[in-house]
C-alpha cells in the first residue's frame, strides 16, 4: 500500500510508535518531503506527550492471597452446607463425601468450629440511662399546670363574691337581729298598738324623711323573704319615735297575737330557698352518678366536668376547648386584669 | 412504636448491640457511645420505626456508626493486620472460643460484621443485607470468605498443636 494524503495518519502513528516497517521508511520520508504541511503536522503531534500519573492502589494487600484466604471447591460446599444453602440431595452427597474422606472430614470439623457464639457476659453498662419515661413527665408537667390554674381559679373564686346580688333591704334584714316586741317593750321604745298601726304608718313614713340623718336602729318583726313581705314588713324604723304622736295604749295580748300571726304567716310564706349552686364535690359526684350508661367514666370526662364546674362558678371567665376527639386541648382564663390560655397538648 | 416498645428494645437488645459493636471496634468507650447514639437515633424516629423491626434498625444504625468511627480513626486495617498466629499461642488458648476471638480480630470489618450478625443474631442473608446496605451476593461472599479464613486459622493452629 502506498502512502498518500488519505492514509498517512496510520503511517504517522506507526512511525511515532516505532512500528513502521523498515522497507516503508524511505517511502514515508519521501512523502514528508513532498508534503511539507504534513511534515509540520507530524512534528507537532510528536511533541505531545502525556506523562503517566503515579496512582497507587492502596488496598492491594486485600487482594493478595495466602494460606488463610485460599479456598477450594470443598470449602465452598462446606460453607454452603453450614449455611443451609445446599439442597437436600447435595447435603446427602456432601455428607457421604465427608465419610469417605477423612481429610475432608477433618477440614469440615474446623469449619464447624468457626460458628461464633456471643459472649453473654458482655453487657451494656449504661442500660438504665437509655430508658425513657416521657409520658410520666408530661403527665406531671401538665398536671402541675392544670393544678396551678385550679389554684389560681380557686383563689379568685375565694376572693370574689359570686353570690347573686340581693336586695339591700333583704340584706339588711338578714344582718339584723330579730327583736321580739317583748324585748322592744323592755327598751325605750313604746309598744305599738297593732290596731292603730295603719294609722301611724303614714306619719311614720313622713317622719322618716325628716329624721333621715339621725342614727338608725332597725328592727323588724318577721323574716319574710318574698318581695311582697319585704314591702310590708321590712320597715326601717327609727329608734327615735316621734314624740308628737298621740300616746298608744299598751295591750300586750294584742301584741302577742300579732306576733304569733306574723310567725304563722312567715312559716307559711317562707319556703326553703332553692339551692341554685352545687359545690364542686357535689357537682362531680352528680356527674359520676348521672353519667350516661354508654359513656365510660374516664379521667378526661372528670376533667371536663370539673372544668365545666369551674367555668360555671367563674361566670364563664374560665373556658376550655376540646379537640376533635373530645379531649381538652386548651384552657383559657379571661378576666379584667388577667387573661391567658394554656394549650394542653401539642397538635401533631 | 411506643415508649414501652422503646424501653423493651433497650432491655432486649442493648447488650447484643453493645457486644456486636465492641467486637468490631474493640474500644469499650467508643462502643458505649455508638450504642447510645443508636438508641438516641431510635428515640428520635420513634414514631416512624416499626416495633417489629426495631432490632434490625438498631443493628443497622450501630453497624454504620461503627464503620464510620473505624474509618474516621483509621484504627482498623484490613488484611494488613492479617498474620498467622505465632507459635506458642496454642499454649495460651484454652478453648476454641479464645482462638476465635483472636481470629475474628484479623477479619476485615465487613466480613467480621456480617459473620457476627449471622452467628450472633441468626439473621438471614436478606436481613444482613438490609442492615449493612450490602447486596445479598456480597453478604454471601463475605460470610464465605470469613468462614474460610477462620477455618484456615483454626486448621493452622491444629496443625501446629
Amino acid at each position: 500500500m502506498n502512502i498518500d494524503r488519505s492514509n498517512y495518519e496510520v503511517y504517522f502513528l506507526d512511525y511515532l510508535d516505532g512500528n513502521l516497517p523498515d522497507d516503508q521508511i524511505d517511502d514515508f520520508l519521501d512523502f514528508l518531503t513532498s508534503n511539507p504541511d504534513l511534515r509540520r503536522e507530524l512534528e507537532e503531534v510528536s511533541a505531545i506527550k502525556i506523562p503517566a500519573e503515579n496512582h497507587v492502589f492502596q488496598n492491594k494487600q486485600a487482594l493478595l492471597k495466602n494460606e488463610l484466604t485460599g479456598s477450594t471447591a470443598f470449602d465452598s460446599r462446606a460453607v454452603a452446607f453450614m449455611e443451609n444453602d445446599l439442597s437436600e440431595e447435595d447435603q446427602i452427597a456432601f455428607l457421604s463425601e465427608l465419610t469417605s474422606n477423612p481429610e475432608k472430614e477433618k477440614q469440615f470439623s474446623w469449619f464447624a468450629k468457626t460458628r461464633l457464639n456471643p459472649d453473654t457476659t458482655i453487657e451494656f453498662p449504661d442500660k438504665a440511662s437509655l430508658l425513657k419515661k416521657p409520658a410520666r413527665k408530661v403527665v406531671l408537667l401538665w398536671a402541675s399546670r392544670v393544678a396551678a390554674v385550679f389554684v389560681l381559679l380557686f383563689a379568685g373564686w375565694a376572693v370574689w363574691d359570686f353570690s347573686p346580688e340581693q336586695d339591700s333591704s333583704l340584706q339588711l334584714a338578714d344582718e339584723q337581729p330579730v327583736v321580739s316586741t317583748q324585748e322592744r317593750s323592755k327598751g325605750n321604745r313604746q309598744p305599738v298598738n297593732p290596731v292603730s298601726e295603719k294609722k301611724i304608718e303614714q306619719p311614720l313614713v313622713a317622719k322618716q324623711q325628716e329624721l333621715a340623718n339621725e342614727p338608725i336602729s332597725t328592727v323588724q318583726s318577721n323574716l319574710g323573704k318574698s318581695p311582697a313581705l319585704k314591702v310590708e314588713t321590712l320597715m326601717v324604723q327609727r329608734e327615735a319615735i316621734p314624740e308628737k304622736l298621740e300616746p298608744l295604749v299598751y295591750k300586750p295580748e294584742h301584741a302577742l297575737a300579732r306576733e304569733q300571726l306574723d310567725l304563722v304567716e312567715m312559716k307559711s310564706s317562707w319556703t326553703k330557698p332553692h339551692k341554685e349552686f352545687l359545690t364542686v364535690d357535689e357537682y362531680l359526684a352528680e356527674k359520676v352518678l348521672n353519667k350516661p350508661k354508654d359513656e365510660p367514666l374516664t379521667f378526661g370526662s372528670l376533667i371536663s366536668a370539673g372544668l365545666d364546674a369551674v367555668a360555671s362558678v367563674s361566670n364563664e371567665r374560665l373556658d376550655y376547648e376540646t379537640n376533635a376527639r373530645g379531649k381538652v386541648s386548651e384552657i383559657s382564663l379571661n378576666t379584667r386584669i388577667l387573661a391567658f390560655s394554656i394549650p394542653l397538648k401539642k397538635e401533631r | 412504636m411506643t415508649v414501652a416498645d422503646y424501653n423493651e428494645a433497650v432491655n432486649k437488645h442493648a447488650d447484643a448491640v453493645f457486644r456486636f459493636v465492641l467486637k468490631n471496634i474493640r474500644d469499650e468507650e467508643k462502643a458505649r457511645d455508638i450504642v447510645q447514639d443508636s438508641f438516641e437515633k431510635l428515640w428520635g424516629h420513634l414514631r416512624s420505626v416499626d416495633a417489629a423491626k426495631v432490632k434490625s434498625y438498631l443493628f443497622s444504625t450501630a453497624y454504620h456508626r461503627t464503620i464510620d468511627v473505624i474509618r474516621k480513626d483509621q484504627r482498623q486495617q484490613f488484611f494488613d493486620d492479617m498474620q498467622l498466629p505465632e507459635e506458642g499461642h496454642s499454649d495460651q488458648y484454652s478453648d476454641i472460643g479464645e482462638v476465635l476471638n483472636q481470629a475474628i480480630k484479623l477479619l476485615p470489618d465487613d466480613q467480621r460484621s456480617v459473620l457476627m450478625l449471622r452467628d450472633y443474631e441468626g439473621y438471614s442473608y436478606k436481613e444482613i443485607s438490609e442492615i449493612t446496605a450490602l447486596s445479598e451476593a456480597q453478604v454471601k461472599v463475605y460470610i464465605y470468605r470469613g468462614r474460610v479464613f477462620l477455618k484456615n486459622y483454626i486448621g493452622k493452629l491444629d496443625v501446629l498443636v
